[in-house]
């Protein structure tokens, strides 16, 4: 794997993370779904690359580096919040009716993780190509 | 004969080596800064400098001790192996391990990413001023 293609894994990994927590901040009160009932709180779970066959090969750092993939993306187990909303087309018979369990406040602290997540594999592709025309100099 | 490629040159040659080789590993370990139970990997860089530029120190050690490196008579050329010439991982463990094992510290990374970046710059330079010295010779000498 070469050297930007891992900075470009994390990059990915974290965009992905991204989008799952604006889709769950966008359904923060969905209490309709495809599956029926309320939505669930998507988790992303990374995992690091597998070295390929190629890099299994090469010297020993490529046997050692890896990329960054998404091993999968979970729904949290977490109860659903209550609320007592009787006239709630979705209520049931109680009158409670079932929220997603998501809490905005963690998911934005989320955000703010994901974001540095992300700026600093930015910040390692750019030593990466910094270091590329480097070398490049060398020749002139 | 002495080559015109002094020791100067290979030194520097392998100081761009084994800092790009440490910079893959940094990078991997900030792609992996969230991964549960990524182990953040780094390379001593001092101590692979040394063992690369001693003579016969790149040949794996097959009979450590006998100064030999698995040769039967000290005149025979070293084995030198593309596997022995790379440098040796080891896995660095930070104060700060969470709760799902992952001991990448990202500050710390960075600041690691950054100085080895400076470092292989200014070994790039110092290679490139080095060249430079000799083609001035190769081009001026004869005026």
């Amino acid at each position: 794997m070469d050297m930007f293609k891992v900075s470009a894994s994390g990059m990915e990994a974290q965009s992905l993370r991204m989008n799952i927590i604006a889709s769950n901040l966008a359904n923060v009160e969905t209490t309709r779904t495809a599956n029926g009932g309320a939505y669930r709180r998507k988790d992303i779970v990374f995992a690091a690359q597998k070295p390929d066959f190629n890099g299994l090969l090469q010297n020993s750092i490529d046997r050692f580096r890896s990329g960054v993939e998404v091993a999968g993306i979970i729904e949290d187990q977490r109860p659903f919040k209550q609320a007592y909303e009787p006239n709630h087309p979705d209520a049931d018979d109680k009158g409670y009716v079932a929220y997603p369990n998501i809490n905005a406040a963690e998911e934005m602290v989320n955000m703010i993780s994901a974001t540095r997540s992300y700026e600093a594999n930015v910040a390692a592709y750019k030593a990466t190509r910094d270091m590329a025309l480097k070398a490049l100099e060398l020749g002139q | 004969m002495k080559s015109i490629f002094n020791s100067t040159i290979n030194l520097l040659e392998n100081t761009l080596d084994l800092r790009a080789s440490r910079h893959r590993l940094l990078q991997s370990n900030i792609a992996n800064q969230e991964t549960p139970g990524y182990r953040a990997k780094d390379i001593n860089f001092e101590q692979e400098l040394k063992r690369v530029s001693s003579p016969a120190g790149a040949a794996p050690e097959a009979f450590p001790g006998t100064g030999m490196n698995g040769r039967t008579n000290s005149a025979h050329i070293p084995v030198i192996t593309e596997r022995g010439m790379a440098p040796r991982v080891i896995e660095r463990s930070s104060g700060i391990e969470g709760f799902d094992s992952n001991s990448v510290g990202v500050e710390g990374e960075m600041v690691k990413l950054s100085e080895n970046t400076l470092k292989y710059n200014i070994s790039a330079k110092m290679l490139k001023g080095r060249l430079n010295m000799i083609m001035t010779a190769i081009k001026e000498g004869g005026r």
